[in-house]
């Protein structure tokens, strides 16, 4: 068979091209470690890439939501523990003294129904904790109304609910319900107060008791949203989890065996060297040096 | 007997043809790297002369088989198709932009988001409307929104754009390859001219001239199918293909080249057709087939007084044509419309739900806009809903797990029972199943398309070793070749030399 000289190097330029192509796609797969970096690598495993990072992207935000679940649910909570100290203070207040110390002792109350206030408006973020759908609104939703000589509440229904997880949304805000027991709180303290100035010991037992009644359901109010967080802990962990299924799953599609990347590109680099080494001992031997 | 002065003149044609023969050799080896020369070959054969003396004589023709030529032909115009190929879908996979990120960290609690092209701007931006769900009164997060929304509609207008210039990258190079076709098919009728002309005066005279011309057909075949008929004159005539007519007569292909006379090739880009209620309409406003005015897109060969519209199944052309990239390009345009327009009609549904405006204006990837105006005019919840509410970004958010379905019945009015008129759903999926779709088919195309020209540039190694094997210039051959003509020569000059002396000695002793 007749080889002609222009064919030779042509198939050694050939090969030598195609070894170096080789050995670049290797070296790349070592530095990054994946065997697929580029979409037309493999389409159909980078099609899953694509849906694997929206996925995750998914569960960061659902991460960063229930960590503001978590903070406002945990803010909810401070608030309510801070009312129920006020409550206990102002319960002992009226069971300690006598007759003649009732009167003394309702200015106190008015500092106590303050800090309740204050509480009870208290804000997270650019919300008031407990005004349900109305967090957002100017008007704070504890205030007195002086008509009436009672506190009222401004906010409205519960409050909202957002995705922690794929699919499972929940509110970290104290239902409507809850905020009420805020409100009769705030009420029974006023009730208090102003039976202890007036010396009604009949009153000051009714009002103890509606405070005492209102306690109990913030206390509700407390042991949800200590449930809400329960439930937030759940769904963190079963977010992370899916996050590693997704990342294994990625790194199992997309990640370069090392060892056997190294040994393909050194037998690359062998196949190279003996190409080079070859065809050089063959091309440098001519007919013309024993003319 | 021939005698002394017979056999002087055979030596000396001897000595001629051994002359040929080294000349050859040295054609040969000043060649030796032309990949589309034939080696020469010098023949001899004897014939009698008068008086019973042999004379030799020598030919020289070109080592060149014809079958050969046709089949490297034949794969350097399916490897120039899949090379522009290659090239084109490169172009349409860089439309999206996507990438594959690599790791956002190894757990959840490090992860950060880093979303790269289209699916990713869609990811960060409904991503951003459940933030806002959380914190419906956070400016941050509305800003969050406003630009996650402001990258998705950049992306989305960057991608039609990219299209557009795809488009204009393709005409450009299909006028590229035009004239590149045109200027070759007047060389070979050129050279087939000349290589009349030079046959005409001695047979086997024209192989270098037949060697450019077979360089000139290879390039061309590059660039576009043909067929080629070999005259006994040495002239090449090349053709379209021929065809089947409805009554499966054959009918013969346009002549490209005929001779010395060569046809002109062109583009047409056809007449504008518009989208008319879901059919294609020309600007009569009538169906493409229906219009006697509607110039379809593709190539035309004017050959003499004839034009034909043709197709070429391979070479570079077959990619170019601009049937066949205006029906690609526009398929891909359609699918990242219906990407927009239903991101468009989705989100402003769920935007208006509670007495919003639009969210999005336009229709399509190309004018999809921001309809509000800042951040701070972005609403989380419905103009009538209580300052907290979150129900507009939840909606918003939600549409990210949103199947479409165009086949979907519409739904039932509650209040009439009727199916509602609501628009339908554009393609089938998610948003960013149907976005990453839209990347993995380029992608894949490429992949398919890449695979497949490694593949041929091995085949057409492969047919062009087979006839380099034939045609290509040895070394090893030719300095064998010029010992053995040089031994011949030497040869040939001492007879003539021996002759000499005995002649000398006939005329000088015989007459003293």
């Amino acid at each position: 068979m007749r080889i002609s000289d222009v064919s030779s190097a042509f198939t050694l330029t050939n090969q030598l091209q195609n070894i170096k192509g080789q050995q670049t796609r290797l070296q790349e797969q070592l530095l990054s470690g994946k065997s697929v970096n580029r979409l037309e690598d493999n389409p159909s495993v980078a099609n899953s890439v694509l849906g694997s990072q929206a996925a995750r992207e998914k569960l960061v935000q659902m991460n960063d939501n229930s960590k503001l679940a978590n903070n406002i649910s945990q803010a909810g909570i401070d608030a309510l523990d801070h009312v129920r100290e006020v409550n206990k203070l102002a319960m002992s207040i009226a069971e300690s003294e006598d007759t003649a110390g009732y009167v003394a002792s309702a200015s106190n109350l008015d500092t106590l129904i303050q800090d309740v206030l204050a509480t009870a408006n208290t804000k997270y973020g650019d919300d008031y904790l407990f005004a349900g759908t109305a967090s957002g609104s100017l008007t704070p939703p504890f205030s007195f109304d002086e008509e009436s000589g009672q506190y009222v509440y401004n906010g409205s229904g519960d409050g909202r609910s957002f995705e922690v997880s794929g699919g499972v949304s929940l509110s970290p805000f104290a239902s409507s319900g809850d905020n009420q027991a805020i409100l009769d709180t705030l009420n029974s303290l006023v009730s208090l107060r102003d039976a202890m100035s007036a010396g009604d010991v009949d009153a000051i037992a009714a009002a103890t008791d509606s405070l005492q009644t209102a306690d109990d359901a913030i206390l509700d109010t407390s042991s949800d949203l200590g449930m809400v967080q329960y439930r937030l802990e759940i769904l963190d962990n079963r977010n992370a989890a899916k996050y590693s299924v997704y990342d294994n799953a990625e790194e199992n599609a997309t990640n370069a065996d090392e060892n056997e990347t190294t040994v393909a590109l050194l037998a690359s680099q062998n196949a190279y060297s003996a190409a080079l080494q070859s065809s050089s001992m063959i091309l440098q031997t001519s007919i013309l040096d024993y003319i | 007997m021939a005698g002394l002065m017979g056999d002087l003149i055979g030596s000396t044609q001897a000595l001629t043809n051994h002359a040929s023969s080294l000349n050859v050799i040295g054609r040969n080896l000043s060649n030796i790297n032309n990949a589309s020369y034939a080696r020469q070959i010098v023949t001899t054969e004897s014939y009698g002369g008068p008086g019973g003396a042999i004379y030799t004589r020598s030919q020289t023709t070109s080592a060149r088989d014809s079958i050969l030529d046709r089949q490297v032909s034949a794969e350097a115009s399916i490897t120039g198709a899949l090379e522009e190929q290659q090239n084109f879908y490169s172009q349409l996979n860089n439309v999206m932009s996507e990438q594959l990120n690599g790791s956002m960290g190894a757990s959840l609690e490090t992860a950060q988001a880093q979303g790269v092209g289209i699916t990713g701007a869609l990811s960060s931006m409904f991503n951003s409307w459940s933030s806002l769900s959380a914190s419906p009164n956070s400016y941050g997060a509305k800003s969050e929104v406003f630009n996650n929304a402001d990258e998705l509609v950049s992306r989305l207008n960057d991608a039609s754009a990219a299209i557009d210039e795809v488009a204009s990258v393709q005409n450009e190079r299909l006028d590229q390859n035009l004239d590149e076709a045109n200027a070759l098919l007047k060389k070979i009728a050129t050279l087939n001219g000349n290589i009349v002309r030079m046959e005409a005066r001695q047979s086997g005279s024209s192989s270098a001239l037949k060697d450019e011309r077979q360089s000139s057909l290879e390039k061309l075949s590059s660039l576009m199918d043909f067929q080629t008929r070999n005259l006994p004159d040495g002239s090449v005539t090349l053709s379209l293909r021929d065809t089947l007519d409805a009554e499966g007569q054959t009918v013969p292909g346009l002549a490209l080249v005929q001779g010395g006379a060569w046809g002109t090739l062109s583009a047409e880009q056809g007449s504008p057709l518009t989208l008319v209620d879901d059919v294609l309409v020309t600007e009569n406003g009538l169906p493409p087939e229906e219009d006697e005015n509607y110039v379809a897109p593709g190539l035309r060969l004017s050959f003499g007084e004839d034009t034909v519209a043709f197709s070429t199944s391979s070479g570079s052309l077959s990619v170019l044509d601009p049937a066949n990239t205006q029906a690609v390009l526009t398929q891909m345009r359609d699918k990242l419309d219906a990407l927009a327009g239903q991101l468009i009609s989705s989100v402003n549904a769920a935007y208006q739900e509670g007495g919003n405006g639009d969210f999005f204006s336009g229709t399509t990837a190309a004018d999809i806009a921001l309809a509000v105006q800042d951040a701070a005019s972005i609403s989380a919840a419905g103009l009538d809903d209580p300052q907290g509410g979150n129900s507009v970004a939840t909606a918003v958010a939600a549409l990210s797990g949103n199947r479409f379905d165009p086949d979907a019945e519409p739904p039932l009015d509650p209040d009439t029972g009727l199916p509602m008129d609501v628009p339908q759903d554009l393609f089938r999926g998610t948003f960013l199943d149907f976005a990453s779709g839209i990347a993995t088919d380029a992608a894949s195309r490429l992949g398919a398309t890449s695979d497949a020209l490694d593949q041929q540039e091995q085949m057409e190694s492969l047919v062009r070793n087979n006839r380099d094997n034939i045609s290509g210039v040895s070394t090893d051959e030719e300095m064998t070749d010029l010992l053995r003509a040089q031994n011949a020569y030497q040869a040939s000059a001492r007879v003539v030399n021996v002759l000499n002396t005995l002649l000398e000695l006939v005329t000088t002793r015989l007459g003293a």
